[in-house]
């Protein structure tokens, strides 16, 4: 799908107002200045993403993922490599010692999973502010595997080419310390023509349904 | 409390038998229903914290987090977690055991979501979780490991490093030496006739002396140097961010204190020792075991010349 100009750059605003959102929050929690910035955001086919996300075949990632229902259907995950994904927990929690050559924080899920949650939840808030209608949220999910198998495992065979992905690289600046997440959205090809016209109607001025 | 045979529906029954605190609050984070987990732990009746803030029912209580979390979930129907790792607790609730935690308060894992009653109106569902239990054991691990940590890298009798560490971290600071192109200065330090001051004063003395001297040398070294306990009465000084000069005036205002200092029994003067240094520089980039090697072979000299002295010198002219 080809976003104009204009509607790339509506959706790098909203992009960033979640982004600030959620940076709040951060800070307030984490009493610690966070910043998350967006450099980048593309529309893309789903066969597209790994490749896009510049990860390796094999590669883990660490993901927080929720699914969305209700104006827009799909999923929203937020994917960190591995590495990162440790040492922003170190950063934030404090590391620990190796217990017999064992990461004890590989087992500290429950931050992330918050820190996650917080993100994706700020900016889907934008986005169902801007549809101007409730997009359901489940419970966060915390994973860490391969993109690809992340991925099949939130999206069904036969919806794979009827897919779009939003992707928006995002980097949280914690601690003195650069940590690059992506948040992704898989969404359906409706949902996301129903996002773009909407974001289009706001361009436009047409702010009333 | 709800009699968990005979009265109320199933529900009902639930709600006051499940094993985690469920509270339901309104958007201005007023309470609308307080379960039997609640009422038990926080000795507050439902009747009681009925239509209350938390902060009106828990004085001092403050959480931004929550406030939000509620606010999320009743204005974007979205489920929020918070995570003991970063909140600690939700609810302030004193546990009866003592906290080896750090705290003495019950930890929890709290989640948030949207309810929508009958009426239509979304209220926020709290559930909380005790998991005080597993960051007990959690923590308890850490210090463990901790503890374990400490004492391999430590020598027991004067708790410097030991060998093991120095290499480690040797290996480490080299590539650092190498990417930053800055030097690192070595002393290799023996405290003269030891062996007498064994055989005179006994071992216990001896020992006496070997802490001191681990304490008058680490009192003359920079916080970011190491201090090696690196055989029975030799010790190695790993210096980073050291030019070849300030590694020799180190080894020089270490020599002077031994001199002038008294070491249990023993009067000033009594205790000398024999230095020798090396160096890594970017002129003479050498690797951990030449490093040490250079500097064991000059202090063999400063032994030979007599004790009680400083012999500096590079590995080309080893």
């Amino acid at each position: 799908m080809k976003l104009s100009a204009l509607e790339l750059d509506a959706l790098i605003e909203v992009a960033n107002i979640g982004m600030n959102r959620a940076a709040t929050q951060l800070s307030a929690l984490l009493n610690d200045a966070i910043a998350v910035t967006v450099p980048k955001v593309h529309i893309i086919p789903l066969n597209d993403v790994a490749s896009a996300l510049g990860y390796a075949k094999d590669e883990a990632a660490v993901c927080v993922w929720q699914g969305l229902g209700g104006q827009i259907a799909g999923t929203a995950m937020l994917m960190f490599p591995s590495q990162e994904s440790r040492s922003l927990v170190n950063a934030l929690v404090g590391s620990v010692p190796s217990l017999a050559g064992i990461d004890m924080r590989t087992f500290e899920h429950e931050a992330m999973t918050e820190i996650g949650n917080i993100i994706i939840s700020s900016a889907v808030a934008v986005i169902s502010d801007l549809l101007r209608g409730a997009i359901m949220l489940s419970t966060p999910n915390y994973v860490e595997d391969n993109l690809q198998n992340l991925i099949n495992e939130r999206v069904g065979n036969e919806e794979r080419h009827d897919m779009n992905v939003i992707v928006m690289f995002a980097t949280l600046r914690a601690a003195q310390r650069d940590v690059h997440g992506t948040l992704i959205l898989l969404l359906g090809v409706d949902s996301v023509s129903k996002l773009i016209a909407r974001i289009n109607a706001v361009l436009l001025g047409k702010l009333d349904d | 409390m709800i009699d968990p045979v005979s009265t109320g529906s199933v529900s009902d029954r639930i709600w006051d038998q499940v094993p985690i605190g469920i509270v339901v609050l309104d958007a201005e984070c007023r309470v609308q229903h307080w379960n039997g987990w609640l009422a038990q732990k926080t000795a507050i009746g439902e009747k009681d914290a009925q239509g209350k803030t938390l902060s009106e029912l828990f004085p001092n209580f403050r959480s931004p987090r929550l406030q939000w979390a509620v606010e999320q979930a009743i204005t974007h129907l979205s489920p929020q977690v918070l995570s003991q790792a970063l909140n600690q607790f939700v609810i302030p609730i004193h546990t009866r055991f003592s906290g080896r935690h750090g705290t003495s308060m019950m930890q929890q894992h709290v989640h948030v979501a949207p309810l929508t009653g009958r009426d239509g109106r979304i209220q926020a569902v709290v559930s909380i979780m005790d998991v005080t239990e597993s960051i007990t054991r959690s923590s308890a691990l850490i210090e463990v490991a901790q503890k374990l940590q400490h004492d391999s890298n430590r020598d027991a009798l004067t708790g410097l490093y030991n060998r093991r560490f120095m290499w480690e971290w040797l290996v480490q600071q080299l590539k650092l030496c190498n990417r930053h192109a800055h030097p690192l200065g070595c002393l290799l330090l023996d405290i003269d006739h030891f062996k007498m001051i064994n055989d005179t004063y006994g071992h216990d003395e001896g020992d006496q002396v070997l802490r001191s001297f681990a304490q008058v040398a680490q009192d003359r070294l920079r916080d970011s140097d190491i201090l090696v306990r690196y055989g029975g009465e030799e010790f190695a000084a790993l210096l980073p961010h050291c030019s070849p000069q300030d590694a020799i005036d180190a080894a020089q205002a270490i020599l002077q204190t031994v001199r002038k200092a008294a070491f249990g029994a023993l009067p000033a003067g009594k205790v000398t020792c024999s230095i020798g240094v090396s160096w890594w520089t970017v002129g003479h980039p050498v690797t951990g075991e030449e490093l040490l090697k250079c500097a064991d072979k000059r202090l063999y000299e400063a032994k030979q010349g007599g004790r009680d002295r400083v012999v500096p010198g590079a590995l080309s002219t080893v």
